[in-house]
């Protein structure tokens, strides 16, 4: 993959820098009640504080340095929590920051109705405008060409240094705001109005700005604000049974046990794991244009797959000689070499790589010895004729093959007919080489499936998700590419109707669809696909009827974002059954912490033997704030996802998470108790 | 423990089972209108029923107008029925002249009747008419058919597709009543009959026993009642103590009998769930969860009582099982009964909701104690009828939500997504029922009037009145005794804890069906994780005991796990 030039690590300095100081502005109620378990948390925060101003003031001391200390580690809950939110999004900021620089005032050339020029600013252009846009100009808005061809540098966007070419007419006709033209002249008509420009949209996708809860956020934000109201409710309680027991428990220890109980871990993380499965797809350069779009790629039951692209490389590549009854290989290689030595096709690129597997390379051939003769419509065939040796070397469809022979008084065996026969039964295209009357043999020429692609497909499979292959071919070829790619569908001759009809067919029968597409004709079903990854070099209506853009425009890609999709979501249950498991270990730290001087029975359940109830406390609530910080890189990275069934996920999950969140603060809580005593910290 | 303990215990437990299996698949035709062979007798009765009513029953109704007729309806009865309590003076069958019940107390038990709770403030021989006990004995009726049929609506959330309509309220419950309640109500009656219950008019009846003294004998309807009050799992009985009273349980065979007939219903309705949804495996694997918490509990319960008090050892009571004892803590239960089936029995009135008690709860071992309320905080472990379901559903769609997040998808149950409205609706409910129970107990034990009704101190005062609220809001209405619930606080407080945690709930869990019902089915594949198993059972056992279980930790902790601890250490509250 290319050098993603805009990518930003979390972990550099000012992004730390700067998080820090964001975690304490978010300390305002107005943005904390964004995020309801963490204002709870500032609110205990507040009443532990007063009451240590109180204790101050009424110089009552018994408890002060208590009281000191767990107000202190309240607040350090909620700064946690903001800063895990504010890191996830520094690394947006920061992103967004480097793409603003190429957001310079740009001028940029009207092109009169009269054929004159006038010179505004980028930020005066509208809708409809025509310009004009020479090598070294900076494109001002986003456009459509109208005329020209140029080749343009689009690395601001993509990171892609290598730069692309642009024509008017057909798929490739659309440009962006913030590229630079490098070579020609090419006239613009102007497709948006300044602000909603790809790059402006950019920024503040990038920046977060536009973030909105995803579905399955919001519910598990329902989750958890009632599970903090479940919580508050069980701590309500606590005073009055202690008043029945004629005793009374301080309200920081209430506050501490609330605050431990509510599920802070994974309201403090929330927003970050959302934020950075946004990110991450910014790392594999997609921008997703909204969360949902992420979130609903997790979901996906059928991916649909053009085959051009994504499953193959595009290009029939020869992958072997089958030589004729009187020739043998290395005949055949070297002549195959020869005749391709011209021809700059990436079929004639690949015969001249496999002839050099037989020994053939570096070859010198004298330039007035020799005559290339160029493939016509005509004829239907290519090759080279060698003066000095008076040899016709030709390479073409096999009947035009047979028909050169022929005319040189040669001969050619029905076996060569049989050989090419069996190819196209194969799906692949048989090429014949014959030099004067002599027929050499056939060169098999495949469209090669991707290395790897057989593999990403079986394991998208294990996950529960059907590969429907999308191709022009016939259905020989489609069936053989379909056969060594593994999918499990495919669809032949299709047209780009086709798409629209196999997406509505899976969707009526509940199924979620993704694909790619980068066509004007493909924007209907980029629309109408749940997901649809539009490709950056595509057309505008295709980007605009996608809900993601690749910039790579790699079709494969769909397969990494269905799994970014997943991870995001996976994350996020997994840390929601870890904050809830968490809340065993607290329970039997705090309980008879707090009752330890009221029913001196329930000493018993103090099983992890803590020195004393305030220590027992105090380390519940350090923890607690503590596993935070832990957990902010897990947030970002997010967990690790490995595709396999549902069921050995949710074991492995369940076992890691699950019970690790029942053991881990035992051990945790244990080990801070043990600090604490040494410490005499109460 | 004794094998002859546990033996009894697994007859009883097999026979449950046994029979659940056939009336799961009875009640899976009834309500999916497919014929059986009660059609000849029933199907007249129901068809004339529904036309005297003037119901369509062709016309089906969204979960709304579901939910309101059945409340309405509700509504009506518990109206009718307060002022039958409040006037059975002016009422026949009453040949004692009891006046009518006072307004507080009126108000308590007919909430208490129309909920399927049967808490009871009241000795029933001793104030009720004849008449009353009968209008009681409809409520037991229809109000085991209104949880039912809510849990059916529930159930056709799940089974149809982008549909609107739950069904008719009317033709559910009347085929409830018809086609199952009354039927087995008739057998269990005649049952009951043959072995020694009273089914008479008349309400007391002179006699000279043998001894040659001369006594009063409350009797009444009393068959009926008992048949209804278990099958409905209802609780209410006609005596004041219950099943304790051995005209309402004669014999250790009625008690058996009475178990099997709390359980069969609830067992039979979450394998009918099963037929329904055409997921049998998923109904087995919830079926198992249910019960390996109440094998669990069972165990608690037995082995504590078997094992006894080891205070009272201590002080020369016999608690080792010898020729002439069957050890361990006998008080407070019936000989002729013994220590297992009286465990099993306590175990199953609080699984089942029903309430109905042969023993007193407040005499059973702390941890007994402890268990006995879990049950019926978690109100999941089959449950009483439909609702113990519908709580156990409830329970499913929280656990699969966060378990469905951690395979990385949008979580989906049985084809249905779950969102953000199931998940809100889910924990509400069960929000709901933590907070009718932890507020109000908590205000009982806060002030003088709540304080009053208690008869022990210490924990287990504590656990007295955390009971009463428990058993109110799970709709059970088996008392832990010790509490004196017939003063204006309590009537009231009760009363109201009774209404909320039934209806609440309910509201919630009918209108996650009318969202589930109008979602599109989406097929499962590899990458959904399957609704049964061993790790379906794992997940639903999780959730149950970290979401469910956690919420009681600090109440249990303080009034029962202390008292155990200090009994340990040799304290006692009496």
């Amino acid at each position: 993959m290319s050098k993603k030039l805009y990518y930003v690590s979390a972990f550099s300095k000012n992004i730390i820098l700067s998080a820090i100081k964001d975690s304490f502005k978010k300390l305002s109620p107005k943005v904390l009640i964004k995020t309801p378990v963490m204002f709870v948390v500032e609110i205990g925060s507040v009443i532990t504080t007063l009451i240590f101003i109180k204790d101050l003031f009424l110089h009552d001391f018994r408890y002060i340095l208590f009281t000191f200390q767990i107000t202190l580690w309240l607040w350090f809950t909620v700064l946690f929590a903001n800063f895990a939110e504010s890191i996830s999004e520094g690394r947006g900021k920061a992103q967004a920051d480097s793409l603003r620089k190429t957001k310079t005032e740009v001028i940029a050339r009207l092109f009169k109705e009269d054929g004159k020029e006038e010179k505004i600013k980028a930020s005066q252009l509208r809708k409809g405008d025509t310009i004009i846009a020479e090598s070294g100009d900076t494109i001002p808005a986003d456009g459509e060409i109208i005329e020209g061809i140029a080749s343009v540098d689009e690395s601001a966007i993509t990171g892609e240094s290598a730069p692309v070419i642009r024509e008017s007419g057909g798929d490739r006709s659309a440009v962006t705001g913030g590229t630079k033209v490098l070579s020609d002249k090419i006239i613009i008509k102007i497709t948006s109005n300044p602000g909603e420009n790809f790059l402006d949209k950019m920024i503040s996708l990038v920046e977060g700005a536009s973030r909105q809860k995803t579905p399955n956020e919001i519910a598990l934000n329902i989750l958890l604000v009632m599970l903090t109201a479940l919580f508050l409710v069980v701590v309500v309680t606590i005073e009055p049974i202690a008043g029945y027991f004629h005793g009374y428990i301080s309200p920081v220890i209430l506050v501490a046990l609330l605050v431990c109980l509510i599920p802070t871990t994974i309201g403090a993380l929330l927003s970050a794991i959302g934020i950075s499965g946004m990110d991450r797809l910014v790392k594999y350069n997609v921008i997703a244009m909204s969360g949902k779009a992420v979130e609903t790629a997790g979901d996906i039951n059928t991916l649909l797959l053009d085959k051009t692209g994504t499953i193959t490389f595009g290009n029939r590549m020869a992958v072997s000689l089958i030589p004729s009854d009187g020739s043998s290989v290395n005949e055949l290689a070297d002549y195959s070499q020869l005749s391709s030595l011209s021809d700059e096709t990436p079929e004639g690129r690949s015969i001249v790589a496999l002839a050099k597997k037989y020994g053939f390379r570096g070859r010198h051939i004298d330039e007035n010895n020799i005559e290339f003769i160029q493939f016509s419509a005509f004829t239907r065939m290519s090759g080279v004729n060698i003066l000095d040796k008076n040899e016709q070397i030709r390479k073409g469809a096999v009947e035009t093959i047979i028909k050169f022979v022929e005319q040189n008084k040669g001969v050619v065996t029905d076996n060569i007919k049989k050989i090419a026969e069996e190819i196209s039964k194969q799906g692949g295209t048989p090429l014949a080489v014959a030099v004067n009357e002599r027929m050499l043999g056939i060169i098999h020429l495949k469209d090669v499936v991707k290395g790897g692609i057989n593999e990403r497909i079986n394991s998208l499979r294990k996950i529960g998700i059907k590969t429907v292959m999308i191709t022009g071919d016939n259905p020989l070829t489609a069936r053989t590419i379909a056969a060594e790619a593994g999918v499990d569908d495919f669809v032949a001759e299709a047209t780009p109707e086709t798409k629209m009809a196999i997406i509505k067919k899976e969707q009526s029968m509940g199924r979620l669809v993704a694909m790619t597409g980068d066509g004007t004709n493909d924007a209907p079903a980029l629309a109408q696909a749940d997901v649809g990854v539009a490709m950056n070099t595509g057309t505008m209506a295709a980007k605009e009827a996608g809900n993601m853009i690749d910039l790579d425009s790699n079709p494969t890609k769909l397969i990494e974002i269905v799994e970014i999709g997943k991870q995001l979501l996976i994350t996020r249950g997994s840390l929601t059954t870890f904050s809830i498991a968490n809340d065993v270990a607290k329970y039997f730290a705090i309980i008879p912490a707090m009752f330890a001087p009221i029913l001196p029975w329930l000493a018993p359940l103090n099983i992890m033997g803590l020195s004393s109830p305030e220590s027992a406390i105090l380390s519940a609530v350090i923890f607690n704030a503590v596993i935070i910080i832990i957990l902010i890189p897990l947030a970002l990275k997010g967990v690790k996802y490995r595709p396999a069934t549902a069921s050995s996920i949710l074991t492995r999950n369940l076992l890691i998470y699950g019970l690790g969140g029942i053991i881990a603060p035992f051990i945790g809580i244990k080990l801070i108790d043990i600090a604490i005593t040494f410490l005499h910290l109460v | 423990m004794t094998y002859t303990g546990i033996l009894q215990i697994l007859i009883v437990l097999l026979a449950m089972i046994a029979a659940a299996i056939p009336l799961s698949k009875y009640l899976a035709h009834v309500f999916q209108c497919e014929p059986t062979f009660l059609d000849g007798i029933i199907s007249p009765l129901e068809s004339l029923t529904l036309k005297f009513l003037k119901v369509n029953r062709n016309q089906e109704t969204d979960w709304v107008q579901y939910l309101k007729t059945g409340i309405i309806i509700n509504f009506l009865m518990l109206t009718i029925v307060y002022f039958i309590l409040r006037f059975q003076n002016f009422l026949p069958f009453n040949q004692m002249h009891y006046p009518g019940i006072p307004w507080a107390l009126d108000f308590n038990t007919a909430i208490s009747f129309i909920t399927n709770t049967n808490w009871q403030n009241y000795g029933g021989e001793e104030v009720l008419s004849n008449f009353s006990q009968m209008a009681l004995v409809f409520l037991q009726f229809t109000s085991a058919a209104t949880g039912l049929v809510f849990a059916i609506a529930f159930i056709r959330g799940f089974i149809r597709h982008e549909a609107k309509y739950v069904g008719n309220f009317y033709v559910d419950f009347v085929k409830a009543v018809y086609r199952l309640f009354l039927p087995l109500a008739i057998i269990f009656a005649v049952i009951m009959l043959w072995q020694g219950a009273p089914q008479t008019f008349v309400m007391q009846k002179k006699v000279t026993n043998i001894t040659g003294v001369k006594q009063t004998l409350s009797v009444g309807p009393v068959a009926s009642m008992v048949s209804i009050e278990n099958l409905g799992t209802n609780g209410g009985g006609f005596y004041d103590a219950n099943a304790a009273q051995p005209y309402e349980n004669p014999n250790p065979f009625t008690n058996a009998l009475t178990i099997f007939m709390m359980g069969t219903i609830p067992i039979a309705l979450f394998l009918m769930y099963g037929v329904m949804i055409g997921n049998k495996k998923h109904a087995w694997t919830l079926f198992a969860v249910a019960m390996t918490l109440l094998i669990v509990c069972l165990a608690v319960v037995y082995s504590q009582e078997a094992h006894g008090n080891p205070l009272l050892a201590k002080l020369g009571a016999n608690i080792h099982i010898s020729k002439n004892s069957p050890g361990g803590n006998m008080e407070g239960k019936q000989e002729h009964i013994g220590i297992a089936q009286t465990s099993l029995f306590a175990t199953a009135t609080t699984a089942f909701t029903t309430g109905n008690v042969d023993s007193a709860h407040d005499s059973f071992m702390p941890l007994s104690g402890m268990v006995l309320l879990s049950e019926m905080m978690l109100n999941l472990i089959f449950g009483g009828k439909g609702v113990g379901l519908l709580n156990m559903l409830t329970m499913v769609i929280i656990g699969v939500f966060i378990a469905g997040l951690m395979v990385g998808r949008t979580p989906e149950f049985l084809g249905k997504k779950i969102e953000a409205k199931e998940v809100k609706l889910s924990t509400l409910a069960i929000f709901a029922h933590a907070f009718i129970i932890l507020i109000p107990f908590a205000i009982a034990i806060a002030i003088p009037a709540g304080l009053a009704g208690i008869l022990n101190p210490g924990p287990h005062g504590l656990s007295e009145i955390l009971y009463a609220y428990t058993s109110t809001v799970a709709n059970n209405g088996s008392a832990f005794a010790g509490l004196n619930g017939n003063t204006l606080f309590y009537n009231i407080s009760l009363g109201l804890t009774i209404f909320f945690g039934r209806y609440i709930p309910i509201i919630c869990q009918v209108a996650i069906a009318g969202s589930l019902i109008k979602k599109k089915r989406i097929p499962e594949s590899a990458g959904t994780f399957p609704a049964h198993g061993a790790l379906f059972y794992v997940v639903i056992m999780a959730t149950i005991l970290l979401v469910g279980a956690l919420t009681f930790f600090p109440a249990l902790a303080l009034g029962p796990i202390a008292e155990h601890f200090a009994m340990v250490k040799g304290h006692l509250f009496y």
